[in-house]
């Protein structure tokens, strides 16, 4: 198994160690330790480290991408099981649950003694493996909004840093991949939060506005927002379901997804901490 | 930004300028025989494209016959500095612009579509470079489609009366809308 002898470094991408040679025919492949070729090191992560078929390099994506969104899910500890079985696996709580627990299985991410496979935080070689996918990602999932690029575009709220319109639309070359963003303003005397879309093929360049929520005060408004915020990695496939099927598509995704990020528990006194869930009472 | 330039007009298309409209001088009116319905109606003595600038608000107006159905929709060109320039129109918060049937239509000026049918300003009549249309189509289960026999059969099922909305009324309505995308641009940003 490739890497099992390394110490890995989580500031490291996955597959530091690995090298590069020329190879007759195939170009330049990655060479592990072992000295099996592979063609990238997405293909010996995938093959090498985890044992899958590279029989479809469409599976190969979609098991990268799920298993990319589970690792940034478990390393930011954000969001809920509940809500992450409802948005990664389509509400289907025995496919999460077998991905939480396989998930433990690899080393990516543990446990230990005292935690259950849902309470595991991701392993030194886990948030290696983050960096590895997050720069490895093929051009069709670049837009995606997660890693340093997305940060330095979208900023966190109430800072300088914050990603506003002007902001989005003035996005140099290189941010300009990330198509979709959330950002919230106040226009026309109502406190909202939009969803801006670029389309890079668009004859006139321009950014457009596809999908708004107003809210009844500047609070509630920031909690949305936030809320939001720290499901950035989603934002391409909110966007694109506001292309394809309207923006009450993805307000009625949303309701679901606040409904399973609720606490389910009694109330609690004081507030909830901000930017972790929106402050939803519960029904008693 | 290009300006749109002047195109040839497709054949069977003709335009006036020298038209009054609610005593509103227009830019241009076509005539487009391709867009008439082929049911006989008060239509027939009705331009197919019309296009002025509403003094009041300075946007570019239009009213156009659709070429599906030979119904009407109106539009108003926004300015890049409006508010609401790049907006979807389902994306427009419910309640914000009051139209009937409520907005359906937002885009960039078809700057490559024939004059005589496209949603683009006029070049010499226009300041703007580029502008962002909002508008709306007449096909209301009230509103009269001329072409749409199964749209009237449905509204005479349920009850309902039906009228062709006409290039007087939808100038109306469009001077309307142009007046409250004017006066949302004077609130502007609030914080």
């Amino acid at each position: 198994m490739i890497g099992s002898s390394i110490r890995h470094d989580a500031n490291l991408a996955w597959g530091w160690w690995l090298r590069t040679v020329s190879s007759p025919g195939w170009g330049v492949v990655i060479v592990d330790e072992d000295g099996r070729e592979w063609q990238s090191v997405r293909q010996a992560f995938w093959a090498g480290r985890l044992g899958m078929s590279l029989d479809s390099e469409a599976v190969v994506n979609e098991g990268l991408e799920l298993l990319l969104a589970m690792l940034a899910s478990r390393s930011r500890d954000i969001v809920g099981p509940v809500e992450t079985g409802a948005a990664l696996f389509g509400g289907d709580p025995r496919f999460y649950r077998l991905w939480t627990y396989w998930l433990v299985s690899t080393g990516l991410a543990e446990a230990g003694r005292m935690r259950t496979p849902f309470e595991a935080t991701v392993t030194h070689e886990g948030a290696s493996v983050i960096r590895m996918l997050v720069a490895t990602r093929p051009p069709e999932l670049a837009d995606i909004a997660i890693g340093k690029d997305a940060m330095a575009l979208f900023g966190t709220q109430g800072s300088t840093t914050e990603c506003d319109r002007e902001r989005f639309d003035a996005a140099e070359a290189a941010l300009r991949r990330f198509r979709f963003a959330v950002i919230r303003e106040d226009l026309f005397g109502q406190h909202m939060v939009e969803m801006l879309h670029r389309d890079l093929r668009d004859p006139i360049p321009m950014v457009r506005t596809i999908w708004t929520v107003v809210c009844s005060d500047a609070g509630s408004r920031d909690r949305l927002h936030l809320w939001m915020h720290d499901r950035s990695d989603r934002w391409s496939a909110w966007g694109e379901l506001v292309l394809q099927k309207g923006p009450h598509s993805l307000t009625q995704l949303l309701l679901e997804l606040l409904n399973a990020s609720a606490p389910s528990g009694p109330p609690t006194s004081g507030d909830r901490p901000t930017g972790t869930h929106l402050a939803i009472p519960n029904r008693s | 930004m290009a300006k749109p330039t002047v195109r040839p007009l497709p054949r069977g298309t003709t335009a006036r300028t020298d038209l009054i409209l609610c005593k509103q001088p227009i830019d241009v009116a076509y005539r487009v025989p391709e867009l008439q319905p082929k049911a006989a109606g008060p239509w027939r003595i009705e331009a197919d494209k019309i296009a002025w600038t509403d003094p009041h608000s300075g946007y570019p107006c239009i009213i156009r016959r659709e070429g599906r159905g030979g119904h009407l929709a109106y539009y108003v060109g926004l300015p890049r500095a409006h508010q609401l320039f790049g907006w979807t129109a389902k994306a427009i918060p419910a309640g914000l612009v009051d139209v009937p049937g409520d907005l359906d239509y937002s885009a960039a000026c078809d700057e490559g579509g024939p004059e005589d049918r496209s949603i683009c300003h006029i070049a010499e009549a226009s300041k703007h470079d580029d502008l962002w249309w909002l508008g709306t189509n007449c096909d209301r289960i009230t509103d009269l489609i001329p072409d749409d026999g199964e749209h009237a059969t449905e509204a005479r099922r349920r009850g309902i009366a039906q009228a062709y909305r006409d290039v007087g009324e939808l100038f109306g309505r469009c001077t309307d809308l142009a007046s409250r995308l004017k006066s949302l641009a004077g609130e502007g940003q609030t914080a």
